[in-house]
């Protein structure tokens, strides 16, 4: 926990008074209006409509929040009309953050019975403890099992709390596998939603108190853990184990890296915590496995393409022989704190977002410390990519460099077990041809800049997402990686996303507009989520005050546009393919 | 390379109703002998650590039925994946003496266990501080008969425990472990644990139609 906890809200920071840790507000999104119900002829009448807090038909059009037609008048504007209207906005001057100390426990996101401080909070509600003590206080479980009962891997407490039940848990699984042979259960206990995933012979179960973890959210997540065994021992491997030995006991062959990394995906997937990808990859998940970008001039990247294209034709000769470096290799990647630079890949093949993801996340976890060296040690490991093939093993090869201060991430994925000497020569190729004199001071100085979208700094937006829907490839403002702003983070646009949109009318296009709009009030202080979609892109942003809703719709549309124009410089795309 | 863990072995108890499995669990966990028990769902489930050999930790998942062996209906993960069994009779009840056999057949097919010559079990006979006169008559000689019995089968280590009175409880428990961590040991050097395999390269035609990937 480097960051530590009192570390400033970065991005969405609101007045607080002074006042007790449980604020008398509610923070209840002031849920997000809708107008499912609405005719779509109802013009003017969107002022009579009472204040709803339900999702129900109403909005409330005197509180500063959009109405349909408010919306949609801003889309059936002309360009010219439009660019008017920009500039505008530009001259808004925005308003200088408000500097608080908001805590996640002021946004009231997880029940605090104890009435305790944040950091008494974290270590007895969040924090992962394999100490028997805390185990029924912590708001979310995590349980890998064979269907033996045996345990394979619990995301808190002993050996000794959890073998029994791990038997409740086979015996209640198997009593409906009889019945029904189904693969998922998903029950609700008050406030305690259950849901297991049958992967005979595993079973993996979630437990989780949190409120808005749906249960969706957590059938995807088991899937990743379940991805993520496959991934370090493949079905196969599983399978003949358990063959004939049903009472096999998988943590024979799991390390205490897999424990590990277990330990990290599992506080990603439900906090977005603890290291410096974490919330990144939380962000990804919520949006269906999209893939972050990272800003960089077009030239650059088709030169780094470029780079990879001829790293794979590599040839050498030694003895009369010449050997082709390059055949066994598939996948190229570069990438900058788990955001890809450059993606090279065979023309028939390709590794899906899913796969992507799990492989960055292994490769982070498994990463030395590099932040004082150069450049990090040669990586070389099997890995099955469970969407691509899960029978069979690539061969990874990592290896880190350092830009200036960038951490530039170089990962050549190959189908030859035998082939690291061929792999470390295309590698050195790449690193060679990066750190030329010329590439690496327009690299370095691309990639420094790409940390702060430069559109922020004219919106006064706090936060924002864009999803390129065709790519699913996102790119999002940065992030200060403290627990109180992850928290918070995850939890505001989580609830957005779930957040039922409406539909706007427009008139005569097929590309169908939807929106929808949430608010949070912790005392005096507004928080306001929005989400604007079409069939292209998928926007989310978070504005830390209350804001005129023509001005909100403005600003969204000002760094949507913005992330149009910069189309090239935002996505890789396909990358680029080898035939 | 592994993390060696603790050995963790599923033992499961079981007899007619009423020989004091659910007795003899408790008194071996938890040191305690009640009159009453009650569980509440088809099974219950204690664990215990102990050390065998001196200097191997093994923790005991000690399975027990919640009473519904009298309607035979244990379910599958019951008996699924278990390192052991103990097989109980009352020392003053000879049909559950007589059933011994019918419930390491039930096991034996419920849970396909790949090799059941080898497979570890012990036989438990229960309640020995109960007055003699209550006995089953001539119980050395008919448990002779049984264990003894060539199409039985049952030749397997007989301990005669009182959960009540704590007589030999721990004993049994420590032999049946001791069993189950030796024919653990077995299969682990024969064949063991397949986690080296990374050989399953993929075969990919980059020319050719997709193939290989799943995708
Ligand atoms: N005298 C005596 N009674 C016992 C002993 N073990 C169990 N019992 C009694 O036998 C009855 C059945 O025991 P229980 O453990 O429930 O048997 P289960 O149905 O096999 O689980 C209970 O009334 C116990 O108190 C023992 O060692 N000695
Ligand atoms: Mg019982």
């Amino acid at each position: 926990m480097s960051n530590g906890f009192r570390a400033r809200l970065g991005s969405i920071s609101t007045i607080q008074s002074a006042r007790s840790l449980f604020p008398t507000t509610t923070v209840e999104p002031t849920t997000a209006v809708t107008f499912t119900n609405v005719e779509p002829n109802l013009i003017g009448t969107e002022s009579t409509y009472t204040p709803s807090v339900t999702d129900s038909e109403g909005f409330l059009a005197n509180s500063g929040l959009l109405t349909d037609d408010e919306v949609s008048d801003y889309f059936q504007q002309p360009d010219e009309d439009l660019s008017e209207m920009l500039t505008d906005l530009i001259r808004h001057t925005p308003e200088e953050p408000t500097s608080a100390k908001q805590s996640f426990l002021d946004v009231n996101i997880f029940p605090n019975p104890y009435d305790l401080d944040e950091e008494e909070f974290y270590k007895r509600h969040i924090e992962i403890s394999k100490e028997d003590e805390l185990f029924h206080d912590k708001l979310k479980q995590f349980f890998i099992l064979s269907n033996a009962g045996k345990p394979i891997y619990s995301m808190n407490g002993s050996d000794e709390i959890i073998i029994g039940y791990m038997g409740v848990i086979t015996t209640i699984i198997s009593t409906f596998e009889e019945n029904m042979n189904e693969e998922i259960y998903s029950i609700s206990v008050g406030d305690m939603k259950i849901v297991a995933l049958n992967k005979s012979p595993l079973i993996l179960v979630s437990i989780s108190k949190i409120a808005h973890e749906q249960p969706n959210v957590l059938l995807s997540q088991l899937n990743m853990l379940y991805n993520y065994l496959l991934s370090i021992i493949s079905k196969p491997t599983i399978d003949r184990n358990f063959h004939n030995k049903l009472n096999y006991d998988l943590r024979r062959i799991l390390t205490q890296l897999d424990f590990h990394n277990l330990d990290c995906l599992c506080m990603k997937m439900t906090y977005g915590l603890t290291s410096y990808d974490s919330f990144n990859y939380y962000i990804s998940q919520l949006l269906n496995a999209s893939l972050q970008q990272i800003k960089i001039s077009y030239t650059a990247r088709q030169r780094l393409n470029k780079i990879l294209l001829d790293s794979k034709r590599m040839r050498q000769n030694s003895d009369d022989k010449e050997t082709d470096l390059g055949a066994d290799l598939l996948f190229s990647i570069l990438s900058v704190n788990s955001k890809i630079v450059s993606f090279m890949k065979p023309k028939n093949h390709n590794l899906t977002n899913q796969d992507l993801t799990l492989l960055f996340s292994i490769i982070n976890s498994s990463k030395s410390d590099i932040s004082n060296d150069e450049t990090s040690e040669d990586m070389w490991f099997p890995i099955c990519m469970p969407n691509f093939n899960p029978n069979g093993f690539l061969y990874v090869f990592v290896k880190t460099i350092i830009l200036q201060t960038t951490p530039v991430t170089i990962t050549l994925l190959s189908s030859n077990k035998n082939s690291f000497y061929q792999i470390r020569q295309i590698s050195n190729y790449i690193i060679h041809k990066l750190t030329k004199p010329k590439m690496l001071s327009k690299l370095t100085k691309e990639l420094h800049e790409s940390n702060t979208l430069a559109i922020l700094r004219e919106v006064p937006i706090s936060h924002f997402i864009y999803k390129n829907k065709a790519l699913n490839q996102f790119v999002m403002s940065d992030t200060d990686n403290s627990v109180n702003s992850v928290l918070q983070l995850s939890y505001f646009y989580n609830t957005l996303y779930h957040t039922k949109a409406s539909q706007m009318k427009t008139i005569g296009s097929l590309n169908i507009k939807k929106f929808s709009y949430t608010r949070w009030t912790v005392d005096e202080a507004v928080i306001t989520g929005f989400m604007l979609s079409d069939n292209n892109y998928e926007f989310y942003c978070l504005c830390n005050y209350q804001i005129n809703s023509k001005e909100l719709i403005g600003h969204c549309i000002k760094v949507i546009k913005w992330c149009e124009k910069n189309y090239n410089r935002l996505f890789i795309g396909n990358g680029v393919s080898f035939t | 390379m592994s993390s060696r863990k603790k050995t963790l072995l599923k033992v499961i108890i079981l007899g007619d109703s009423g020989v004091g499995k659910t007795s003899l669990m408790q008194q071996f966990v938890n040191n305690k002998f009640s009159h009453q028990y009650k569980a509440t769902i088809g099974a219950d489930f204690l664990t215990k650590e102990i050390i065998i050999d001196n200097n191997k930790p093994v923790t005991l998942q000690i399975w027990d039925t919640a009473g519904q062996e009298r309607f035979q209906s244990l379910g599958v993960a019951f008996y699924r994946g278990a390192d052991c069994c103990v097989l109980c009779f009352d020392v003053t009840n000879e049909k559950s003496l007589n059933n011994l056999t019918s419930w390491k057949d039930e096991f034996l097919v419920q849970s396909n266990v790949s090799n059941p010559q080898d497979f570890p079990f012990i036989i438990i006979g229960n309640k020995i501080d109960v007055d003699d006169s209550k006995k089953i008559p001539s119980l050395q000689k008919k448990l002779h008969n049984i264990t003894h019995n060539q199409l039985g089968g049952l030749n397997y280590p007989v301990f005669e425990t009182s959960a009540k009175d704590s007589i030999n409880v721990e004993a049994a428990f420590e032999v049946i472990a001791k069993m189950a961590l030796q024919q653990e040991e077995l299969n682990a050097a024969s064949g063991g644990d397949v986690n080296d395999d990374y050989n399953d390269a993929i075969n990919i035609h980059l020319d050719g139609e997709s193939s290989g990937c799943g995708c």
